[in-house]
């Protein structure tokens, strides 16, 4: 068997507030294998949001070890952590994030750009076609919908083909319909490029497409 | 090849127009137009007193002796020199009229000239009158002479009316609305009267012991040059109390107080400057604030610190080129608008025309650099990047203000303390201890997890 994509060995996150200390993770330890699919779910505060972020490289764990993609994401510095996202993770967010002064082509070919690929409007094109708005590639995000906006952002975290994709409620902005949509494409490129998905979720009818539901509770595992 | 890509997201992020810029661009802009232009009008006055700098001494050259006239050997040399000669003696000395209790007196600057005064340019009198009329004797005898508004209504005469210098009286038959070499004539206690010199013979005000200075204003041949010939006259004439002045600088005094007037001005100008540094540094904090979320964005896509430093670096910078360039044209530009008005307001020549900022008015825009680091919040608020959680949280912390607080002020720390710091013995001391304590602190800060 394969190195798992993710490891996660007793991880903990605790914040410093003006009311003291907060654990937000209480050891949480994970394994998710290559082309795996596992939705995060859980209340509210479970700390689902947050151990993605651990997941992503963008939050620090405060103890334990992550492993991803065999590197030890808790022993990078925050420029080591950019560099090991470039075309490796592809992240989406509930509200979307695209940079507003950028067209949606130069918005998915922004992470291609950044990982140094020569062909990244070429790619940044076809990547936007594959979801449907080949059409509106010059359109700034402003002059889109809820949901072109999401399939942009689809684009833009699928372009570099990262290993991994993480998701944060993708559809949390969205109505029912658009968010269907969102989802299925969603599932269509992380089965196109073999990715490894983690998904945060509130929707069971969401998680119980994923090859596993991981649920916590209090910053636990339950 | 970071460079290139950060100039392409700068160009990009650009787009957006210059909203949140405007503060930044009018406070680059108006220090800059202020010192340019007091710049041009520098220029300008030094342009005038550079081309009118004859007509200021009223000859081409002067040599000055104090206490005495020319020796006629001095007088010889002067002769064959020049083209022609004028005279001019200055002293001080009480214009009276009336006799008795009832007198009025008051200080004035007597010039003495003779019939060539003025060698160069022309004096206005009012009525409108040659000089060489008003100054000739009246029909009872009596010379005439010309004085300064300022004097006449001090002692409340009108042209036509007497009064006295010394025992000699005079008839006052015009008042002086222009003289060509005022600038010239330097420090002076009193107003200006004019007479023939001929005329105080017999005054008694010339008399040995008497403080006056004799000015002998020379008509040089064309083409003559002033260098040797002040080396020759220095060398033959210095040991006698010669002074010489020439046109290339025809009103040093004038020029001297120009430039310290200047110097005073680009020194208000750097202090409004200071003033809009607050405002400049206060427009880039509030536009990076604004751009958080994209920044966060940026750093979750992979775009390490130097990239983002780069990227809205280069859009500083531009914004900072577009403001000072707005500022040296507006600086040009307006004193050449206002020409006339500014023209008709100074008492010396100035020679107002659009001049292409070049490095003499560059040099004031050097305030940009000082600024740039005496205003270290531009490069330390573009080195602050927010964390990537911003983008999933649009916060730093979700749990209080503790961490942004701490955040904030890191931000607002002004890198360049440390350098200026470091200038002086005791100040690398207070920057090792800072240093120091600033290691400890983002030891503490790397500890703290950034979002819940």
């Amino acid at each position: 068997m394969s190195d798992p994509v993710y490891d996660l060995q007793d991880v903990t996150l605790s914040l410093k507030g003006n009311a003291g200390t907060v654990d937000i993770l209480r050891g949480i330890s994970l394994q998710v294998q290559q082309g795996e699919s596992i939705a995060l779910t859980g209340a509210s505060g479970s700390g689902k949001s947050s151990l993605l972020m651990v997941m992503g490289g963008l939050e620090r764990a405060t103890g334990g070890k992550v492993m991803a993609l065999g590197h030890d994401l808790s022993a990078l510095r925050e420029d080591g952590l950019a560099q090991f996202r470039q075309g490796r993770m592809g992240i989406v967010f509930q509200s979307f994030h695209l940079i507003p002064t950028m067209t949606a082509l130069e918005n998915v070919a922004t992470p291609l750009e950044l990982s140094g690929a020569e062909d990244a409007f070429d790619r940044a094109r076809a990547e936007l076609e594959a979801v449907g708005l080949g059409h509106r590639i010059d359109q700034y995000p402003a002059q889109m919908s809820g949901g072109e906006q999401q399939r942009v952002a689809l684009a833009r975290a699928a372009a570099p083909r990262p290993a991994i994709l993480l998701a944060d409620e993708p559809t949390g902005s969205l109505d029912s319909r658009n968010g269907a949509a969102i989802m299925d494409l969603l599932f269509e490129l992380r089965d196109r490029h073999g990715a490894t998905l983690v998904l945060v979720t509130h929707a069971d009818d969401l998680a119980a497409r994923c090859d596993r539901v991981v649920q916590l509770a209090d910053g636990r595992l339950a | 090849m970071s460079l290139s890509l950060a100039a392409r997201f700068a160009r990009r992020e650009m787009r957006g127009g210059l909203r949140g810029f405007r503060l930044l661009l009018a406070c680059l802009a108006l220090g800059v137009a202020a010192l340019a232009a007091v710049g041009s009008v520098r220029s300008a006055i030094e342009a005038g007193l550079e081309a009118e700098g004859a007509a200021l001494l009223g000859g081409d050259a002067e040599l000055d002796f104090t206490y005495r006239s020319a020796s006629p050997d001095e007088q010889a040399w002067m002769a064959e020199r020049a083209e022609r000669v004028s005279e001019i003696v200055e002293f001080r000395s009480m214009a009276v009229v009336g006799a008795g209790d009832t007198s009025e007196r008051a200080l004035t600057q007597v010039k003495a000239v003779d019939d060539l005064y003025p060698l160069i340019g022309e004096m206005v009198l009012d009525p409108a009158l040659p000089l060489g009329h008003a100054l000739e004797s009246g029909p009872e005898g009596r010379p005439g002479a010309v004085m300064e508004r300022a004097l006449s209504d001090r002692l409340g005469l009108a042209p036509g009316d007497v009064f006295a210098l010394g025992e000699t009286e005079f008839r006052l038959t015009a008042l002086i609305e222009r003289e060509p070499d005022s600038a010239a004539s330097g420090f002076s206690l009193g107003p200006r009267t004019l007479v023939r010199r001929v005329a105080l013979d017999g005054s008694g005000l010339l008399a040995p012991g008497t403080l006056f200075n004799s000015k002998y204003r020379l008509d040089l041949p064309e083409g003559t040059a002033l260098d040797p010939l002040e080396a020759e006259a220095e060398a033959r004439f210095a040991e006698a109390g010669m002074r010489w002045t020439d046109a290339r600088n025809g009103a040093p005094g004038v020029a001297r107080f120009v430039e310290r007037l200047s110097a005073f001005l680009v020194l208000v100008g750097l202090s409004g400057l200071a003033v809009g540094g607050v405002g400049v540094a206060a427009a880039v904090r509030a536009y990076l604030q604004r751009k958080t979320a994209v920044i966060a964005t940026f750093r979750a896509m992979g775009a390490t610190r130097a990239t983002i430093f780069q990227t809205y670096f280069i859009q500083v910078g531009l914004l900072a080129v577009m403001g000072v360039a707005l500022g040296l044209l507006i600086g040009a530009g307006l004193p050449l608008v206002l020409s006339p008005l500014i023209e008709a307001q100074l008492p010396l020549p100035a020679r107002l025309r659009f001049i292409p900022p070049r490095w003499p008015r560059l040099r004031y825009t050097g305030c940009s650099r000082p600024r740039f680091s005496l205003f270290g919040r531009w490069p330390e608020a573009l080195t602050c990047v927010p964390p990537p959680c911003f983008a999933m949280t649009g916060s730093a912390n979700r749990l209080g203000p503790a961490r942004p607080t701490l955040w904030r002020w890191r931000c607002s720390w002004p890198r360049s303390w440390r350098w200026r710091a470091g200038l002086t013995d005791r100040g690398r001391s207070h920057f090792g201890r800072l240093a120091a304590w600033r290691r400890r602190w983002r030891c503490w800060r790397w500890r703290q997890p950034c979002c819940g």
